[in-house]
């Protein structure tokens, strides 16, 4: 499942980050495979999408959140 | 000296502790390295101190990542700092140190402060910064620019000479090390990161012809994927983080609740969120219409008292009513509109400022 179709308030798994020019951006900011994470929140009209991975919360364009994949 | 940090961890509150200097933070691209430096004496020793611009990485992604990417890279040598005094949050050190990591690997001597130690004891993290010391190699010193907190230590810290040991890059895989020290010897460059900085990205301080095509070729003929040594970094990395982060920072999750959490409940809100925008948006609107009002009113009676004075002045005729009817009235008309306009360029800067998002990849 793709982070974009992930339901908010729930807590996951980042299986893969698809390779992508955002994917070395991602992963600095800590989303790597194996983290877990929730999604905060998520914007309507297609917007941004605020996770927390750790301690760490980032907000994610839709086309940045669609290559990372989740379960 | 220079402050190097990750966006949002106070590095400019330091800057201005330090220096004793009202600093302002400036997150506008292009902003000149020059601008930001501070001058602070310890024990009769000087120390010029230079503020840069918020790092995620040493990969930039905007022009002033560049900037300072670009410095801290730069080979002449002389204009490099003698020391770099790295400034993480204590509230988000696994991400801050992912950045000292990385600029631990290029040697140059560097001392880590971890700010904002009092909030972070207030939401329950505590850090054991011995161990953080021995697993960097690092000195480490707890601080907080809003308390004073461990200043005088820092300062005590600065003043002793630092050197670093070179240590095993743990940011490449094991297979591919001999081809990094082979681009390293092609491209005459002693340290192993810097010319793995350079081998993964174009940076402005090598755009020559001939480093990008010895570059390519060396690229081409080793088969490497430039994009795959990038994220086998960040895993390496994150995995060594994580390991020291398990020893020396605990976390009591109960008391993790605090203001922002809850603020960014409400103004991250779905619905609300916008409401906000919108409120936020129409009020710089109404101030600008407000605070602008007493000089148009100004404006407004000076330019009348100025037409009927020179009517008064000069012989009544076409002139008279080209000067006082149309000319003055006409760039009086004008001239009104200039306080809406200025109290609104004045406004957009901090618009600005709090529109660079802490959350987000780039801006």
């Amino acid at each position: 499942m793709r982070l974009t179709d992930f339901e908010v308030k729930k807590k996951g798994v980042i299986t893969e980050i698809v390779d992508s020019p955002v994917a070395g951006k991602l992963m600095e900011f800590g989303i790597l495979p194996g983290a877990t994470f929730t999604v905060l929140n998520k914007a309507s009209f297609n917007g941004p999408i605020f996770i927390q991975v750790g301690a760490n919360r980032v907000m994610l364009r839709r086309d940045e959140a669609s290559a990372i994949i989740v379960e | 000296m220079a402050l190097v940090g990750n966006p949002n961890v106070g590095k400019t509150s330091l800057f201005n502790k330090l220096c004793g200097l009202n600093q302002k933070t400036g997150n506008y691209p292009g902003v000149t390295i020059d601008k930001k430096r501070g001058n602070f004496t310890h024990e009769n020793i000087p120390f010029e101190l230079l503020d840069l611009p918020g790092i995620n990485s040493l990969y930039p992604n905007s022009k002033d990542e560049e900037l300072v990417v670009n410095y801290l890279l730069n080979e002449q040598g002389d204009e490099l700092p003698d020391l770099i005094l790295v400034v993480v949050s204590a509230l988000n050190i696994k991400r801050n140190l992912y950045l000292l990591d990385q600029l631990r690997d290029l040697d140059l001597p560097v001392v880590l402060a971890i700010n904002m130690c009092d909030l972070a004891e207030k939401r329950g993290i505590k850090i054991d910064e011995k161990l953080l010391r021995e697993e960097f190699g690092v000195e480490v010193v707890k601080v907080s620019a809003r308390s004073d907190q461990g200043l005088k230590e820092l300062k005590d810290l600065l003043l002793k000479a630092h050197s670093v040991n070179e240590r095993e890059p743990g940011y490449i895989e094991a297979d591919n090390r001999d081809l990094l020290h082979q681009f390293s010897k092609i491209i005459h460059c002693k340290n192993e990161y810097r010319s793995f900085l350079q081998l993964t990205q174009d940076l402005e301080i090598n755009q020559k012809e001939e480093f990008s095509k010895l570059k390519k070729e060396f690229i081409e003929s080793n088969k490497i994927e430039v994009r795959k040594w990038k994220i086998n970094e960040s895993i390496l990395r994150y995995k060594l983080i994580g390991n020291i982060i398990k020893k020396s920072v605990v976390t009591d999750k109960s008391a993790a609740d605090d203001f922002t959490t809850k603020a960014d409940k409400l103004l991250l809100h779905p619905v609300f969120g916008y409401v906000f925008f919108l409120l936020i948006l129409f009020s710089i609107f109404q101030s600008v219409f407000w605070l602008a009002a007493f000089p148009m009113d100004m404006i407004d009676a000076g330019f009348s008292a100025l037409s009927g004075f020179v009517a008064d002045a000069l012989p009544s005729g076409y002139f008279s009513d080209l000067i006082t009817q149309g000319l003055i009235p006409g760039i009086g008309g004008v001239v009104i509109f200039v306080p809406q306009i200025a109290i609104l360029f004045l406004m957009f800067p901090y618009w600005k400022r709090a529109d660079t998002c802490p959350y987000c990849l780039s801006d």
